[in-house]
Parts: structure tokens; C-alpha cells; sequence
């Protein structure tokens, strides 16, 4: 590998956490309310939403009102998604002529896209129609990705206030997300997308004929759509669903290594930058400092692996004659190499996003391995937007927690005494992406309609059935792609699983919140864990990898670490 | 299988987030 393609990796870490403090601060006003330098054009609109929803948006809510209006809000989403996959043969802006999508693939598309997750059993350019993807899944995107954030918000406001049992109004915080920070990045992003030449079309597709006809195929179809507005928002708000089946290994979707970039960067931007928000709306920027330097340092480690393993490429692939100076190029794009396509690989698997510029299932073992738990755990590493962040502050409640049993005080966080309730929450918070991934892996596994699915054999096919199962019990939506996944059995089974993986765990974090806020604030003392040291970084990093490791580890021994031992011995499947 | 039962499907597990919202309360009181 070379010096420049190496130089990448640092890079990209650098831009980001640039990035992060005047984003976070940002956002920081705009959920608090405070004038931004986009109010003068943007708090018109807010007014307008909400006087046209009949909004008041000094009506708080407490948990319970915030989680049932969080559920309806997304359950009437999903029948408008579903209901327009149904009927978008017989609506506009269908010049492909698609039919109505089907009802099991209508019904894990919609759960897909409401829950953040946007696993995609279908290629988008032979499937959705223009209107389907922009006013179906276009929204979604949108939508899901501030619902995540509205809940971190009312999650913080449960940390930073106390003695109250109100978080907020989701209608406020959905909106102020979705208008004040998915909007504005994503029109930035989309123009840049343009200028570096992802397609932005209501065109038909273009039928051409090939240069060269020794195949016999005469003529090829070019499908074209709307795409960069989608894969902004795709990025910006950890959703991952491309336009195109092979996402963003497509020319069309990112052409170039500076698009690459951008839409790379993108991934992490917000989850990052919250952190800073967190901070900042809890009084004390050192806190969220710290979450941030537990992410980095577990995202530096785990991609380092990756690219390592990428790089070293396939021994089995040398005694065949196959170069491999330049890494494990199977399944990459040669305009994007080794080290773009595992940073990729790791960045949107911590993130929940699950886009893809590389195919995941031509990695190696170890270099397939690191996706997979970074999924397994539990996407708290940046997360989604808002996700990741409310899931982090789980593994802090469980963090103190034992913290405090161990050195015999009071386990507090924030001045908040973390007690039974923060902790039974914290520990569905946690476990129930682990039941869902373990306990859908073994369905599957067992059930002949899940192994009918499977194509390739040995550790490579189990690797591919736990990776579907992690992707969905943790919203991430990448995939493995060597299952064959648009069956009814998993439609179903990974639409159920998306749906567990997303609001059985934003109702006990909101119950969490809810909490407490009603807590009082307690004075620290010279008992008190400080929680933004260095000791307290490594500590929350360890019950991360712990958990994780608890978990999973008897999982990938039968899956990328077996096939890692037999790929020493030549051995492939 | 048809619309129906992906709405079924839906449908109950949304009630079952509704009773999981009571539970977690209980649970809260308790």
C-alpha cells in the first residue's frame, strides 16, 4: 500500500473532529431554542409547520406522551410508504413502468426506511419508481433520521433537568431536526454531489447500444433517477438505502474519490457532532468530549484492522496467480482501492448507515469480521443520528453503575443518581438487540426456509445469516448480499427484527430519560466517579468490548474466525 | 402472503409497544 492511500485513513479522522464543535454547537441552539444564523429564513417555516399541524410548541410532553406520539407517528408513516409501494404502478413518476411492489417486500421496505434501518431486499433501479424512491423513501429517510434525534434530545433533557417530568415536544424536535439540520446539509451535500457528477435526472433510463458485441449483448440499459438528493440524505442521516442495488460502489452514486470522501465524512458527521451537543445542553462539554474519545478510539482500532486485513490481501488468491500487491481487490472499486473500501466498511457499520462502496462479502474473514461487530456493538460507536449517542448513554448508566459497586458509593452520572429503574432500562437497552440478532440468527438457521436462502456453504454461509441478523437487530441495513434475502420468510423475519431493534429500545430509553428528570441534582462529593477522565474513557470502552464480546464472540467463532483458521490452510468457501 | 397479514403483523406489533410503554411505567412506580 501506498503512503498517500494510507494518508486517507488519518485524514478522514482529522476532517471529522474538525467538524464536530461547530456543528455540535449548532445544534446545540437550535434545540435549545437560541437564534441561528439560518432563523432568519427558517423560523418563518417552523411557525408555518406548526400552525398548520396545530402545534404549540411551548406544550411539553412526559415520557409516556412522548413514546406513544413517537410510535403513532411512525406507524402512520409506515402505512403511507407501505401504501404507496403498493400502488406505484398506477401513480406518476414511473417512467421505468415498475409494477406494485409486493406485499412482503412492500412491508420490510416500509418497516426498513421508518425504522432508520433501510435494509434493501431489491435492487432500487429495477424496483421503485422515481416517486417511490423520493416521496416514499426520500422522506423516510428524512423523517426516521430526526425521530432519532427528537429522542437523544429528550433523553438529554432528562439528564440535564430536574425535579420535572416534561422532555419536550417530539412535533418540535422532529421539525427543528428535520428543517434547521437534515435540510440545509443535505441540499449542501447534494449540490456537491452534482458537481462532482452523481445523476440528479427525472429522465427515463437511456438505452444504448455496447461498444463491444463479442458477448452478444447489443444493447445495455443506463438507469438514471434522482440520486443525489437521496444519497445526501442517505449519508447525513445514517439511513445507508442507495438509489442503485450496489449502493455506493455505483458510478452514478459516487464517481469520484472526492465524493467518496464527502459522502464518508458525511456518515459520522452528525452522530459525531452530537456529542458536542450532548455536552453542551448538559452544562458540561468535557462529557461529551469524552463519549467522543471512546468512539474514536474503538473506530481507529477496529478500521486499523480492517485495512490491515484488506491490505495483506488473500493468501489463496497468491497461489492462484492473483496479484495481491495491491490488497484484497475483490469486490472494490479500483477508483476507490483497499484502504477507501474498508475505512468505508467500518465507518458505516459503526454508524448504522449501512451504505456500502465495496462488497462486504468479498472481504476477508478478519477484514468481514470488523463490520460485524461493529454492528454487534450495539452501534454506539457514533451510531445512528441519535441512536448511537442514546445507546452510548446506556453502556454509561451500566458503566457507572458498576463503577460504583465497585468502589462502594453511590452510583451517579451527571449529578443524577442512577438507581434500579435507570439500570433495568439500561440493561432492555443493551440486551434486546443481542436477543434479536442471536435468536433470529438461530431461526433462521434451523428453519429450512431461512437455509434455502443460503448460497454459499460452511462459515461463509453462517457468516452471512448472522451478518443480516446483526445488520437488522442493531438498524444498521448493510449486508453480506450473498443471501438470497427478497424470500417471504426473510422479509418477515427481518422486518419483525427491525422493528424490535428500533422501538423496543426507544421506549425504555425515553422511560429512562423520564426518570431522570425527575430526579434532583446531587452536589458532587469526593465520592463522586468523574466520568469524563481518561480512566473513565478506557473503563466505558471495556464494558463496550466486554458485552460485545460476552455476546457474540461463541457466534463469530463459528463464522469469520473459523474461516479466518481454514483460510491459513487454503481452504475457501 | 397478503396485505392483510403484513398489516396484522404491523398492527399487533405497535400494540405490543403500546403495552411495552405501560410496563416500563409500572415498572417506573413500582
Amino acid at each position: 500500500m501506498t503512503f498517500m492511500s494510507w494518508l486517507q485513513f488519518p485524514l478522514y479522522i482529522v476532517v471529522l473532529l474538525i467538524l464536530v464543535k461547530p456543528l455540535g454547537l449548532y445544534m446545540a441552539r437550535v434545540y435549545q431554542g437560541e437564534r441561528t444564523f439560518l432563523s432568519p429564513v427558517i423560523k418563518p417555516i417552523e411557525k408555518l409547520v406548526f400552525k398548520m399541524a396545530g402545534v404549540n410548541p411551548d406544550d411539553e410532553m412526559s415520557w409516556k406522551t412522548y413514546a406513544l406520539t413517537v410510535l403513532a407517528f411512525n406507524l402512520v408513516g409506515f402505512f403511507f410508504l407501505y401504501l404507496l409501494l403498493r400502488m406505484q404502478h398506477v401513480l406518476p413518476l414511473n417512467p421505468q413502468a415498475l409494477g406494485a411492489v409486493s406485499p412482503e417486500l412492500s412491508f420490510n421496505t416500509a418497516v426498513s426506511f421508518v425504522t432508520n434501518t433501510n435494509w434493501q431486499s431489491y435492487g432500487g433501479e429495477t424496483t421503485m419508481s422515481n416517486l417511490s424512491q423520493m416521496l416514499g423513501l426520500g422522506v423516510q429517510n428524512f423523517l426516521s433520521a430526526a425521530t432519532g434525534m427528537a429522542v437523544l434530545i429528550a433523553l438529554i433533557r432528562g439528564l440535564a433537568r430536574h425535579t420535572t417530568n416534561k422532555l419536550g415536544s417530539f412535533w418540535v424536535d422532529l421539525t427543528r431536526s428535520t428543517l434547521y439540520i437534515l435540510l440545509p446539509l443535505s441540499i449542501i451535500l447534494a449540490m456537491f454531489l452534482v458537481g462532482q457528477g452523481v445523476v440528479q435526472t427525472f429522465h427515463a433510463n437511456i438505452v444504448s447500444q455496447t461498444v463491444d458485441h463479442t458477448s452478444g449483448v447489443v444493447l445495455q440499459t443506463i438507469p438514471l433517477g434522482p440520486v443525489a438528493s437521496q444519497v445526501a440524505i442517505k449519508q447525513l442521516g445514517t439511513n445507508g438505502g442507495g438509489f442503485f442495488n450496489v449502493n455506493s460502489a455505483h458510478p452514478f452514486e459516487n464517481p469520484t474519490p472526492f465524493s467518496n470522501f464527502l459522502e464518508m465524512l458525511s456518515i459520522l458527521l452528525i452522530p459525531a457532532a452530537l456529542t458536542y451537543t450532548f455536552g453542551k445542553m448538559v452544562g458540561d462539554t468535557r462529557q461529551g468530549w469524552a463519549l467522543l474519545a471512546a468512539m474514536t478510539i474503538i473506530l481507529v482500532l477496529m478500521a486499523g484492522i480492517a485495512i490491515k486485513a484488506e491490505s495483506q490481501g488473500n493468501p489463496a488468491f497468491v497461489s492462484m496467480g492473483i496479484d495481491q500487491s495491491a490488497g484484497n481487490m475483490e469486490g472494490k472499486e479500483v477508483r476507490f482501492g483497499v484502504v477507501n473500501s474498508a475505512l468505508w466498511a467500518t465507518v458505516t457499520t459503526a454508524a448504522s448507515n449501512g451504505s456500502v462502496n465495496s462488497m462486504h462479502d468479498s472481504f476477508t474473514p478478519l477484514g468481514g469480521l470488523v463490520p460485524m461487530w461493529m454492528m454487534m456493538l450495539g452501534e454506539v460507536i457514533f451510531g445512528g443520528v441519535g441512536s448511537g449517542l442514546y445507546g452510548m448513554l446506556a453502556f454509561v448508566v451500566i458503566a457507572v453503575f458498576v463503577a460504583g459497586l465497585m468502589v462502594g458509593r453511590t452510583p451517579e452520572y451527571l449529578g443524577k443518581k442512577i438507581e434500579i429503574h435507570e439500570m433495568k432500562m439500561a440493561a432492555i437497552i443493551v440486551l434486546i438487540p443481542v436477543v434479536t440478532v442471536l435468536f433470529g440468527t438461530a431461526i433462521a438457521l434451523i428453519s429450512s426456509s431461512g437455509k434455502a436462502s443460503i448460497f454459499n456453504n460452511g462459515p461463509q454461509g453462517f457468516s452471512e445469516v448472522l451478518y443480516a441478523f446483526s445488520s437488522v437487530g442493531n438498524n444498521n441495513g448493510s449486508a453480506f448480499a450473498g443471501l438470497g434475502a427478497n424470500t417471504s420468510f426473510y422479509n418477515i423475519a427481518l422486518g419483525i427484527a427491525m422493528l424490535i431493534a428500533r422501538f423496543a429500545l426507544i421506549v425504555p430509553v425515553l422511560a429512562m430519560a423520564g426518570s431522570l428528570s425527575q430526579k434532583k441534582i446531587v452536589p458532587a462529593s469526593g465520592g463522586t466517579l468523574p466520568s469524563h477522565t481518561p480512566l473513565f474513557i478506557g473503563w466505558l470502552i471495556g464494558v463496550i468490548i466486554i458485552v460485545g464480546a460476552l455476546s457474540y464472540v461463541p457466534a463469530l467463532a463459528l463464522g469469520p474466525i473459523v474461516q479466518h483458521l481454514m483460510l491459513g490452510t487454503g481452504r475457501l468457501f | 402472503m397478503s396485505d392483510l397479514w403484513m398489516i396484522l403483523i404491523v398492527m399487533g406489533f405497535f400494540l405490543l409497544m403500546w403495552g411495552f410503554v405501560s410496563l416500563c411505567n409500572a415498572l417506573m412506580e413500582n
